[in-house]
């Protein structure tokens, strides 16, 4: 059996390699990342099989939780830990024709302590290092926001920082406040004495974590650092963003909510959230002139979507909203990427230039193509059957409540669809003329359409897919226990 | 192996062959042909497998999905399968040399694919599934052509979008009112549900079957939508894709829903669902026809047509009766053939002087003598006067709405009709009879190939009209497999205890009448010949500032009479919403201000109001 702490120690090892050994390797370190994706993909595979008959549980240090540090591996941390590392394997590929300049291996550094926050905040059995991992998550999601130097991504990322910094805060009290209350900081440990807390401490614990986490998670309106940074950042960093680490910080929220607070009463104004969220995002989208800005908004709606189905109550809203988080991965990155090269090829950030550039770059056209319409959830893509699924478990609770917000979630997607068909229109304007553009190189492409495989083909594997986010939701609905882990 | 599969195999093959030779127009053009005379051939045939299911090989929710043929869609997918081929046939020499048709003919053949998915499938997801792969191609479609095309397919997209999502919420909810996507399980189960939640859900499907058939109000994308495309895709379009709505609405009105269901749905007396659905038919019957006479463009006017004869297919069905319900299917039928027939001869002058301005042509009848037949059989049909076959058709409507005490719905039909004789006498009129502009001189005839579609379809609009009998066999067919009544056909005609016709008296009597007419015409003497070249300018002179052309402004003095009761409502009503829209975005654009400072009262506010609401919730 492979030890699920690769998924943390590789990258974050690699990490530190790359910098020391950086002044004679130069931009060959890139490399090493490559290895250390390449590894982390292939760890998380072989988890896969492993945790659907058991979940893991890995003790740091020879100490026995609650007062040691453990790593626990359910299917919910092998289905992220995939998601995280393959879509990682897939951006860095991008990365490698997308970045340039000498100081590449400060930006591989950065990438490779993301995905180590990422991996390590679906994976860790300990509040305290859910923090911890948090922070190394923000932190290199700030530095890489504005790694291109430029002034509107500097802007962004000071933005990002401040309100990163508010949420981290909240986070920390929440974390102390636990300690306080609870006496302990292991999740197990905490899901069973967290009903013996006082409720109005309840409350306040509560209120800080979801708060705090909420920035990170982009939910409308913690969600204000979101446009600027996902627009100003380099694509490939946007792509990983908007792909997970959003998606990463929800999943926690959702995880806490469910299984270990196992406040369940609160989810109705969660899905109230959700779905202002929703709409805020695709009709704030509508108007962007800026492709990146357009792309930020409508993730900023998908995650709306998302913690709508998560908050349904029923392990057919988290498995629905699973899916929908691995449509939403797989096609936003393609737009993203996509939208690198447009960028990088014509210098212009606005919709309005890339008139006629299908004509151009046909291959980059038509993956944004096939990225819109599975965001859209057009048959017979992946998204459509994500997006299905969200809806039947909304009308499966038979709610009035959950039927109108259905129809708000719909009349999103209308929104969502005219300002995504409006791109396109322009993109394939027969009369429009970009001048002497060049399609993009082949690795992107290549990564972009790894990406396209899995929408086009998601559908085959449907039932496979469906028992994994299965196994997921209902590890999610159940209530940790500390005897359980052990 | 079932045809079914055969015939979306075929048109799915024929999808990835014209990808695949994107390059060679020739190749696209001979797979086309081939593939759908392949699938014309397998949809006639279909017959002997009428009954019969199949499955996907693949479970939603656990349920199974698939194909069924019964005989509703085996009416509808010859239909879509002939009318295909002789679209290809036509456009052989048609597209030759237009730009932008590389994706001619894989856009026609996806959207071909669409449809038969839609029509064949027998479970709500599958329906689902082709619908909006129907919808994504017709917007491929209409984005092809001209230069405002896309503006236009933009409009239809979000009309169809739309509608998309209405249909997804009616599919879903379905399925968790009832546990199930088939169609069967749903018709057995239909019964359990309470009145509101039975019109509710049935207003859903309704309503986004609409906008897929053009039902007013919400037809306004389909004018612009249809007529800046290619003209062989106006045709085609006009033809069936507007239909596919129809079928729609007849599968879930009588198939799903069945006839007992929708009459419990009674608001007053005889205020019930079939009767408001039979208002907004006749408005679709009447108000577009008379915009059709503000046209001054071929293509736009048989468009606005389209619409409008959507209404009447909608109230013979909304009519309830056996008669109506024949009526209304019957008419699809023959409107596709005659519209298409319409459209094609208007296709061949735009393929000779390069344009459809009603303003501009005229006088043509000696130089394209078949097409000018062609538009004439074409325009006496959608006219609605015997011996075409529309006239049989609109003659059963008329009756079931008499007959059913539906009087001011039988008004609105005839004043429908009396639109349409005024406009399709301008469209002849400006484009074959007066004067000849010089300019046209030379033109010459169409070719063969794109005379042979005209010339099948005349016989079909000629032949139904004398022999309604041949599409009233398997009309009755569908009725009885829908748990309606049939209509007791003979091969002229009907006969029933109300009342009978034959098309064979009906139509002596009208060309006698037309003999007639013509010999007072003949003995009459204030008759002048001139010729097509004289310009008789009442002693005015002539230069070419002056439009001097009976065609220009061709109804001026009618649009004079008309005009105070435009009041362009619905378009006022689309821009309202598109501002509103625009309006809230704009104002949501404005939460993210770019300053740091309001984001962190943001973050103050959320925190403060979470506590609020949470403290009640726990």
């Amino acid at each position: 059996m492979v030890n699920p702490i690769l998924l943390i120690i590789v990258p974050l090892g690699t990490a530190f390699l790359i910098s020391l050994t950086a002044s004679f390797l130069k931009n060959s370190t890139k490399y090493l990342a490559l290895l250390a994706m390449i590894a982390n993909v292939w760890v998380s595979i072989k988890l896969l099989p492993a945790v659907m008959q058991h979940p893991i549980n890995v003790v740091i240090a020879g100490v026995k939780p609650p007062l040691g540090i453990n790593l626990f591996v359910g299917p919910l941390g092998a289905v992220f830990s995939i998601l995280i590392s393959a879509a990682g394997l897939l951006i860095l590929l991008y990365s490698f024709k997308y970045i340039e300049g000498d100081s590449q291996h400060k930006y591989y550094t950065l990438f490779l302590l993301l995905i180590t926050g990422s991996h390590g905040m679906i994976l860790t059995g300990d509040v305290f290092n859910l923090f911890v991992f948090f922070e190394i998550l923000a932190i290199s999601s700030y530095i890489l926001v504005g790694y291109e130097g430029k002034r509107n991504g500097l802007e962004a990322a000071v933005k990002y920082l401040i309100l990163g910094s508010i949420g981290s805060i909240l986070i920390l009290v929440a974390v102390a406040l636990i300690y306080q209350e609870a006496g302990t900081l292991n999740m197990a440990d905490l899901a069973d004495k967290f009903g013996m807390i006082d409720p109005s401490k309840r409350l306040m614990i509560l209120v800080f974590f979801i708060t705090g986490m909420g920035v990170e998670a982009a939910v409308f309106p913690l969600n204000s650092w979101l446009p600027d940074a996902h627009s100003s950042a380099p694509s490939s960093i946007s792509a990983m963003l908007s792909g997970f680490v959003i998606e990463v910080a929800l999943i926690i929220i959702v995880k806490f909510v469910y299984s270990i607070f196992a406040m369940t009463e609160i989810l109705g104004f969660l899905s109230l959230v959700a779905v202002i969220t929703l709409l805020v995002g695709e009709f704030a989208a509508y108007k962007q002139s800026n492709i990146k800005r357009v792309l930020a908004y409508s993730s900023i709606g998908q995650i709306g979507l998302i913690l709508f189905a998560m908050s349904l109550n029923s392990t057919d809203g988290l498995n629905a909203g699973l899916m929908q988080i691995i449509n939403h991965t797989a096609s936003k990155s393609i737009l993203f990427l996509v939208a690198g090269f447009l960028i990088v090829r014509t210098g212009s950030y606005q919709i309005s230039d890339y008139r006629g550039i299908a004509k151009k770059m046909p291959v980059s056209a038509f993956f944004f193509v096939v990225g819109v319409l599975s965001l859209l959830g057009v048959p017979p893509f992946f998204g459509f059957f994500s997006k299905l699924s969200v809806v039947m478990a909304a009308l499966h609770t038979g709610s009035v409540f959950n039927t109108v917000m259905v129809f708000l979630v719909l009349l999103g997607t209308i929104i969502e669809s005219i300002y995504f068909l409006r791109i396109i229109q322009i993109m394939y304007n027969r009369e429009g003329d970009v001048g002497s553009v060049k399609e993009a190189p082949f690795l992107p492409l290549l990564a972009i359409a790894a990406f396209t495989v899995v929408i086009l083909a998601g559908f085959l594997v449907l039932p496979q897919i469906t028992g994994y986010t299965g196994s997921v939701a209902s590890e999610i609905v159940r209530k940790m226990q500390m005897a359980q882990v052990f | 192996m079932s045809i079914v599969w055969i015939l979306l195999n075929i048109a799915l093959a024929g999808v990835v062959l014209n990808v695949l030779f994107s390059k060679s127009k020739i190749v696209q053009k001979y797979v086309s042909l081939l593939v759908f005379a392949g699938l014309t051939y397998f949809s006639f045939i279909m017959y002997s497998q009428v009954g019969e299911h199949f499955d996907f090989p693949l479970q939603i929710a656990g349920q199974s999905i698939g194909f069924t043929i019964t005989w509703l869609n085996y009416y509808f997918g010859i239909m879509i399968t002939g009318i295909s081929l002789l679209t290809v046939i036509f456009s052989l020499k048609y597209m030759e040399g237009k730009d932008g048709s590389t994706n001619y003919y894989t856009v026609l053949t996806l959207k071909t694919f669409g449809m038969l998915g839609v029509i064949f499938s027998s479970d709500l997801i599958t329906f689902f599934v082709f619908w909006e792969i129907m919808s994504w191609s017709t917007f491929a479609l209409m984005s092809t052509g001209g230069k405002e095309a896309p503006k236009s397919a933009f409009k239809y997209f979000v009309f169809a979008i739309t509608a998309s999502m209405i249909l997804m919420a009616g599919v879903v909810l379905s399925y968790s009112l009832f546990g199930s996507f088939d169609f069967t399980v749903i018709h057995g189960k239909i019964g359990t549900l309470s009145l509101s939640m039975t019109g509710f859900l049935l207003s859903i499907f309704i309503v986004s079957f609409s906008v897929e058939s053009a039902v007013f109000p919400v037809h306004s994308w389909l004018p612009d939508g249809y007529s800046n495309t290619f003209t062989t895709f106006t045709a085609y379009l006009s033809g069936i894709s507007t239909r596919i709505g129809i079928y729609g609405i007849i599968l879930f009105l009588f198939g799903i829903f069945g006839m007992q269901t929708i009459d419990k749905l009674s608001i007053i007396g005889k205020i019930n669902f079939r009767y408001i659905f039979g208002v907004f038919a006749a408005l679709t019957m009447v108000v577009p026809t008379f915009t059709a006479l503000y046209q001054h463009d071929a293509k736009k006017l048989i468009a606005w047509h389209s619409v409008g004869q959507g209404g009447y297919m909608l109230i013979g069905l909304a009519s309830g009766s056996a008669l109506g319900i024949a009526g209304g299917m019957f008419h699809v039928l023959n409107h596709m053939a005659y519209v298409v027939l319409i459209v094609f001869a208007i296709a061949s002058v735009e393929h000779r002087t390069g344009t459809t301005n009603l303003n501009k042509l005229g006088g043509l009848i000696k130089k394209m003598p078949v097409s000018y037949l062609a538009l004439l059989f074409g325009i006496i049909g959608l006219a609605g006067l015997p011996p075409m076959n529309g006239f049989v058709s609109k003659w059963f409507i008329y009756r079931a709405l008499i007959l059913g005490g539906y009087p001011f719905l039988a008004i609105a039909a005839v004043i429908g009709t009396l639109g349409t004789i005024l406009s399709v006498y301008k469209l002849i009129h400006n484009m074959f009879l007066g004067q000849l502009p010089e300019r046209y001189n030379n033109v010459k005839e169409v070719g063969f190939s794109m005379q042979l579609p005209m010339w099948i379809l005349m016989i079909v609009v000629l032949g139904l009209g004398i022999f309604p009998g041949v599409a009233m066999g398997l009309i009755a067919k569908i009725q009885i497999s829908l748990g309606l009544a049939a209509v007791p056909y003979s091969l002229h005609g009907i006969q029933t205890a109300s009342g009978q016709l034959n098309m064979m008296v009906v139509g002596a009597l009208f060309m006698g009448g037309l003999l007639v007419a013509w010999i007072i015409y003949l003995l009459g003497s204030r008759r002048k010949h001139i010729s097509q070249y004289n310009n008789y300018a009442a002693g005015n002179f002539l230069d070419k500032n002056v439009a001097y052309n009976f065609n220009y402004e061709f109804y001026a003095a009618m649009e004079h009479v008309i005009d105070p009761y435009r009041k362009k409502i619905i378009q006022r009503t689309e821009q309202g919403i598109a501002g509103l829209t625009d309006a809230v975005s704009e104002y949501v654009r404005r939460i993210y201000t770019g300053m740091i400072n309001t984001y962190g009262i943001y973050v103050i506010t959320a925190f403060i109001v979470t506590i609020i609401i949470l403290k009640e919730l726990i």
